[in-house]
């Protein structure tokens, strides 16, 4: 059944609020891998919830079917940002471990890439490649 | 109004393509400090009834997409705050002289159309070297002054919308474009004068204006499209003089 049949009935800007807040308090900007297991039992819970329904049945500017569709893909984008986090035991840039304080550029010096698959994001990375900038560690 | 009390905001409903007729429908909405009415309506749109349409984007007033008659002025949504209005009912409305989507959103196909006319981008004699420029095109702060705030323009509408002659001359350029056409034919870097004035200088240009100032009046970023059609009128009347000098259309400065 499409979108715009589904008969079901919670209100998806309350969905996406309570993902807002989820990802506020979890995944913002100190992060510890419990938060964000946490956060992602959270999450994947809400994801769960009926909330692909579609009240405004017209053709025209219809931005309800636009909202629905795009809570979809913020909850795969904000799972793949919390499964990437979680798996990268080390603070890099915007994303500071509490857990972990210092940088590990011996294993960690890579990008992290993420595929589409059923469930849940599958993981890979591939190297970094250095030209002018030699990596060195941030002061403040 | 305090925190706690509730308005009402009556939203203007309509779908054209399946020709039902033009509703109100009126919300409860929680007043808080800072709302705005893009807010309010949001708050109404996500709480009571999801198949209100809406335009929006940057909820700053940088995107230009929200205009539309708040109590019947021309206003953005997000850039008008709930306590500057001074009813107890705020009513919204689609914007003015442009055909309607639905509800609140109008159709600017036309209005991009007409902004297309007036060639809104620096033009130069020689595009060869425009094109493989190894530097920048200086300008001094006064040359800059002359046309800077008419730069701040974000393409909303709202001008065309409160504008008379909009309203008995569909054909007409309008505001906006002739103001962008002041913009870049002020514009001390711009070569292109001779041209874009050619193209405002018509009985659906700047002739038609009769300068109610309804367009400077609405403009929620400052620019004054009024007195940029007065100043493309005196630049079109000294336009045969000023070619065959071979000057250009800008007041020539003495030293």
């Amino acid at each position: 059944m499409s979108v715009l049949e589904s008969r079901v009935s919670e209100n998806p800007y309350e969905i996406r609020n309570e993902a807002h807040t989820i990802m506020d308090k979890y995944v913002y900007v100190y992060r510890t891998g419990t938060g964000l297991e946490q956060g992602l039992r959270e999450l994947r819970a809400l994801h769960r919830r009926a909330f692909r329904h579609v009240d405004d049945q017209a053709m025209e500017y219809n931005s309800n079917f636009i909202n629905v569709l795009e809570l979809e893909s913020m909850f795969e984008i904000s799972e793949i940002i919390l499964v990437g986090g979680l798996n990268r035991t080390e603070p890099r840039s915007a994303h500071p471990r509490a857990d972990y304080p210092t940088r590990d550029d011996e294993h960690w010096l890579k990008h992290t890439l993420v595929y589409y698959k059923a469930n849940e994001p599958r993981l890979d990375y591939a190297p970094v490649t250095i030209t002018n900038y030699q990596p060195t560690e941030r002061h403040y | 109004m305090r925190v706690g009390e509730t308005f009402k905001l009556r939203v203007r409903r309509e779908n054209p393509a399946t020709n039902t007729g033009t509703t109100y429908q009126e919300f409860d909405i929680p007043y808080e400090p800072g709302l705005t009415v893009l807010e309010a309506l949001l708050h109404a749109k996500e709480s009571f009834d999801h198949s209100i349409a809406i335009r929006f984007s940057c909820r700053m007033a940088s995107c230009g997409s929200c205009g539309m008659l708040i109590n019947g002025l021309p206003k953005l949504a997000c850039y008008t705050q709930i306590n500057e209005t001074s009813t107890a009912t705020i009513t919204v409305d689609p914007l003015d002289h442009y055909p309607l989507v639905r509800d609140l959103v109008t159709d600017f196909q036309g209005f991009f159309e007409k902004h297309k006319t007036v060639s809104p981008f620096l033009l130069r004699q020689n595009i060869a070297e425009q094109e493989t420029s190894k530097s920048e095109y200086y300008q001094t702060n006064s040359e800059l002054d002359g046309f800077l705030q008419f730069s701040y323009c974000i393409k909303c509408g709202l001008c065309n919308a409160a504008c008379p002659t909009m309203a008995n001359d569909s054909k007409f350029i309008g505001p906006q474009a002739l103001g962008q056409a002041y913009r870049y034919v002020a514009d001390s870097r711009d070569e292109g004068a001779i041209q874009r004035l050619k193209a405002v200088d018509h009985e659906h240009g700047i002739w038609r204006c009769h300068f109610a100032g309804s367009c400077s009046f609405v403009c929620p970023k400052g620019v004054d499209p009024a007195l940029g059609i007065q100043k493309l009128r005196g630049l079109t009347l000294s336009k045969s003089s000023a070619s065959r000098a071979g000057t250009s259309l800008m007041p020539v400065k003495t030293k």
